[in-house]
């Protein structure tokens, strides 16, 4: 575009790289972003890999239930379906608690708050996504895992340590992800939906229920998948209060673990090359994975907005 | 900032374009003869007294006073901002949607005061319709779009639906353009189409007033003719106040006609309301006559 | 009718319970950690170094935290600021740009804590460096950048195309026309950006706990300005555990012994921070677009 016009041409070369230059350089800055993809691809998968390439772990193996990496107590077992299926359900709980308060949150600030409600809950989100997780974490370990203890014991919360307040805090930690975003999806709803409803005689419910909900379905169900991503890839606060049990989740109230916290733990205590550190990083391939699945739905959902 | 807020309304009011101000006086022999000789005894359905409307503290609209007949169809005439809309929005109750927006006087729905405190402004917009200026279905499917209201009111009964679906597409002469896809999104329609749909939409909520806010200014001529049509069928069974800017639509379609202007406080107000026919050809008022035949800004 | 009138006040009711809710958790949070803060704190635990008998400071692990954001921000603005360029005045709708903006969408959905892993695999193992704060600022880095980069493009594209044309009318080349007329304009949604981002990188810990290590330091002679001498406070190649990795930590070491008091501190301080940089972005953003619009 900044090239001269035909009969205007310079012949210079110099002058016509010089005035590339900038283009080329800011490329590269930017290219900067796919080159630690790439990087990160290879190292994770490379290291992720080495379990079953170096170590000879059958690939089968990590859908076995039983995690038993220390070759010192017995035959090993690199079963890492009790650290996946903690994953997933403790986002999913989460998931569960945060949606309907999220949405609701979003519903109010894009419906029903007047313009000074909604000068506190615009902020407030704002403060909410910045406190770091290990804040959340903190909190969890400190005020909500001894109040289940002590005050919850006859539900089954004999450790205070669960499930449940892994999925309580992370449930804490999306919300303000989920809001945000469903929120947008309301404003993208045009104004007058709303007004072509009450103008039939519908309540204000009856138009946010029938006409704005479903406009902006594919904006909450991305919402939700985000908010889901976030969960299952959250670390410190999770695992300061699920009590890190490597065996399958039984039920909300016992501890149980996830690949996040398992790698925190376990990184520090093991030595590289040997397989219960390899089955570490196979764990960070199988949160890649799970992550990127996310990314992809999140896109077929962008799709289906576009296409709508 | 100041001197652009206090510029808006001006280029606004260049904008719609939909007068033609050509030569002021051959215009009007062209017109069709209004549709006249209502009967003068016909009953009041909305009746407004000293309405004055304000948003905050800016008065928008002032003493408008009038009365429009049963199964007759009255146009608002004006320029831009004259308050025509706010008016309208009034009659249907869709001003409390704004937060500070204030009416005062008195507004009456066969002779019951639509703004007195035991009357929900649910009940008035079931009794009273509006279409919009700019075709807003909903995103759904065709049938859907016309099935919105009574299902909100409670009609579950499939075939009880299918008739009212095709019963208000008929009425509002677009059944024979959709029947065969009533499964399709109302947003695939073109514009006129969507504009009749939506006329559909507010038919099937039985109502007894029909409002239309300029309900042609974005289809073409051949759209806007089928709705000018769909008007005068409609004044059987309903009673419609059409606000437009274009005069020769308001002669067309009108029984009576309201002028609104803007006077020097910046507020409008209701200068004059007679018979179509009188506005156009012999109004009492000298600012009316500037402004149809074309003379005014 | 009479229902459809009580589930709409039923509704409203709800949604108006969900939001008071939210703000009370929240403000609940805030309140405990200064509640619980408020009996010990002094403005010199701010400064002083840590103690294992009595509560102490958290002096160097402060300074940490703020010498690796200013690292990773030394790293990750040029580069966030020009890649913002690029997508925002360069990038056409070709393979290229689709290729980034994937890779941006990737990059924010990694999960810190492999990015951790990746910036142990990288920056620690394969540079021989061990844990150091370079490393933790390179890996920060990693999720920072991303951000920064579709922060920085946002604001210029916010930009008039007026702007553009003017100056491009005035026969000034492309890049004189982004340097002089269209970055000034940008600068105060930019710098938004930056604060923004600065907070989530002084919040992050996951990432840190094997790439900028978990020791806890206990006194920094800020004179020893060698920079490779591990002692020193300003050397890159030194582990630095931050005020985040530092509350974490607390978590494994049992709640007796001022632990508890000492974290609860350093996670106000935390969430102060995190208000602080939050009101900041409002704030300098406000004041640089009234100096630029003034201008
Ligand atoms: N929601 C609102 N809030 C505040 N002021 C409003 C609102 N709607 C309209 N107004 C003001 O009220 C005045 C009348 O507006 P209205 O829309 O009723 O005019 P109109 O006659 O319908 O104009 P047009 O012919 O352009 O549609 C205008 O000055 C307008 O700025
Ligand atoms: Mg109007």
């Amino acid at each position: 575009m900044t090239s001269p016009a035909a009969s205007l041409a310079t012949t210079e070369l110099g002058l016509r790289a010089r005035l590339d230059l900038p283009r080329r350089i800011t490329l590269l800055a930017a290219g900067v972003i796919v080159a630690i993809v790439l990087l990160l691809l290879v190292f994770i998968t490379w290291n992720g890999v080495q379990l079953f390439v170096a170590s000879g772990v059958p690939v089968a193996e990590i859908f076995s239930p039983t995690w038993q990496p220390d070759a010192g107590s017995g035959p090993t077992s690199f079963g890492l379906l009790p650290f996946i299926a903690g994953t997933l359900g403790v986002m999913a709980v989460a998931a569960v608690i945060a949606t309907p308060l999220s949405v609701g949150l979003a519903l109010f600030m894009a419906e029903v708050a007047p313009t000074w409600a909604r000068r506190i809950t615009q902020p407030a989100m704002e403060v909410f996504v910045g406190i770091p997780s290990v804040v959340y974490g903190w909190l969890g370990l400190t005020l909500l895992v001894p109040y289940l203890r002590t005050n919850l014991q006859g539900l089954g919360f004999t450790l205070g340590f669960s499930w449940f307040a892994g999925s309580l805090v992370l449930a804490l930690m999306i919300l303000p992800t989920i809001t945000s975003i469903s929120y947008d999806a309301f404003l993208v709803v045009p104004r007058d939906m709303r007004a072509a409803s009450m103008a039939l005689g519908t309540t204000r419910w009856q138009a946010i229920r029938h006409v704005v909900l479903p406009a902006a379905a594919t904006g909450i169900a991305t919402a939700v998948v985000m908010g889901m991503m976030r969960a299952a890839g959250e670390a410190l606060a999770v695992q300061m209060v699920i009590g890190n049990r490597p065996v399958m989740p039984t039920g909300l109230t016992a501890p149980m673990t996830t690949l996040t916290s398992q790698i925190t733990l376990d990184m520090g205590n093991t030595v590289a090359g040997e397989p219960w550190n390899q089955a570490l990083w196979t764990m960070g391939l199988v949160l890649l994975v799970i992550s990127f699945t996310f990314v992809v739905i999140v896109r077929r959902l962008a799709g289906r907005r576009i296409a709508a | 900032m100041d001197s652009k807020q206090g510029a808006s309304p001006v280029t606004t009011t260049i904008a719609p374009v939909t007068v033609k101000p050509a030569a002021p006086l051959p215009v009007l022999p062209s017109l069709q003869p209004a549709l006249t000789g209502i009967d003068p005894h016909a009953p009041i359905k909305l009746r407004a007294r000293d309405v004055k409307i304000s948003y905050g503290a800016r008065v928008a609209v002032r003493d408008v006073t009038l009365d429009v007949q049963e199964h007759s169809v009255m146009a608002f005439i004006g320029p831009s901002g004259c308050g025509k809309s706010t008016v309208l929005r009034c009659f249907d109750r869709m001003n409390d949607l704004i937060p500070d927006a204030a009416v005062q006087g008195t507004i009456e729905l066969d002779g019951q005061d639509m703004y007195a405190s035991g009357v929900l402004p649910v009940e008035v917009r079931r009794k009273v319709g509006l279409v919009f200026q700019r075709p807003n279905p909903f995103p759904m499917s065709i049938y859907e779009n016309v099935a919105y209201g009574p299902r909100r009111f409670g009609q579950k009964d499939r075939a009880r639906l299918n008739e009212v679906v095709e019963r208000s597409l008929r009425h509002a002469a677009l059944w024979d353009e959709v029947k065969d896809d009533l499964r399709k999104s109302g947003l695939a329609l073109s514009g006129g189409q969507q504009q009749r749909l939506c006329i559909a939409r507010t038919l099937a909520t039985d109502p007894e007033v029909i409002l239309m806010d300029e309900p042609c200014s974005a289809l073409d001529p051949i759209a806007t003719l089928k709705i000018e049509e769909l008007i005068a069928q409609l004044k059987v069974d309903y009673t419609i106040v059409i606000v437009t800017h274009n005069m020769q639509q308001a002669a067309r379609v009108s029984d009576c006609t309201a002028f609104f202007t803007l006077g020097e406080d910046r507020a409008g107000y209701l200068v004059e309301l007679d018979d179509t026919q009188r506005i156009f050809t012999n109004p009492a008022h000298q600012l009316t006559e500037d402004y149809v035949s074309g003379r005014f800004g | 009718m009479k229902r459809i009138l009580l589930a709409d006040r039923l509704a409203t009711a709800t949604l108006w319970a969900v939001a008071l809710f939210v703000v009370a958790v929240l403000v609940a949070i805030i309140a405990h950690f200064v509640l619980a803060s408020l009996p010990t704190f002094s403005l010199a635990f701010l400064f002083s170094d840590p103690s294992d008998t009595e509560i102490g400071g958290v002096g160097p692990i402060l300074w940490n935290s703020i010498y690796m954001l200013a690292l990773t921000m030394l790293f990750s603005t040029p580069l966030g600021i020009l890649g913002g360029i690029y997508m925002a005045e360069y990038a056409g709708e070709g393979r290229l740009t689709n290729v980034i903006r994937f890779s941006q969408e990737l990059i924010s959905s990694v999960p810190s804590i492999v990015v951790g892993l990746f910036g142990f695999a990288l920056f620690v193992s394969a540079t021989h460096w061990g844990f150091s704060a370079l490393g933790g600022a390179l890996t920060l880095m990693v999720f920072n950048l991303p951000l920064l980069l579709r922060l920085s493009e946002q604001a210029i594209r916010a930009v008039p195309a007026d702007e553009r044309a003017a100056s491009l009318a005035l026969g000034a080349t492309k890049w004189q026309t982004i340097r002089h007329a269209v970055l000034p304009v940008a600068i105060p949604g930019i710098v938004t950006g930056i604060v923004l981002t600065a907070g989530r990188v002084f919040g992050e810990a996951a990432a840190l706990l094997f790439t900028a290590g978990l020791a806890t330091p206990t006194h920094y002679n800020f004179a020893n300005l060698n920079l490779f001498d591990p002692q020193s406070p300003w050397s890159p190649l030194r582990p630095a555990t931050t005020l985040s990795v530092f509350i974490w930590k607390s978590n494994s070491e049992g709640l007796g012994n001022y632990v508890q008091q000492v974290a609860d501190m350093s996670a106000m301080v935390l969430v102060v921070m995190v208000l602080v940089f939050n009101l900041a972005s409002r704030w300098l953003g406000r004041a640089l677009q009234r100096r630029v619009s003034g201008l």
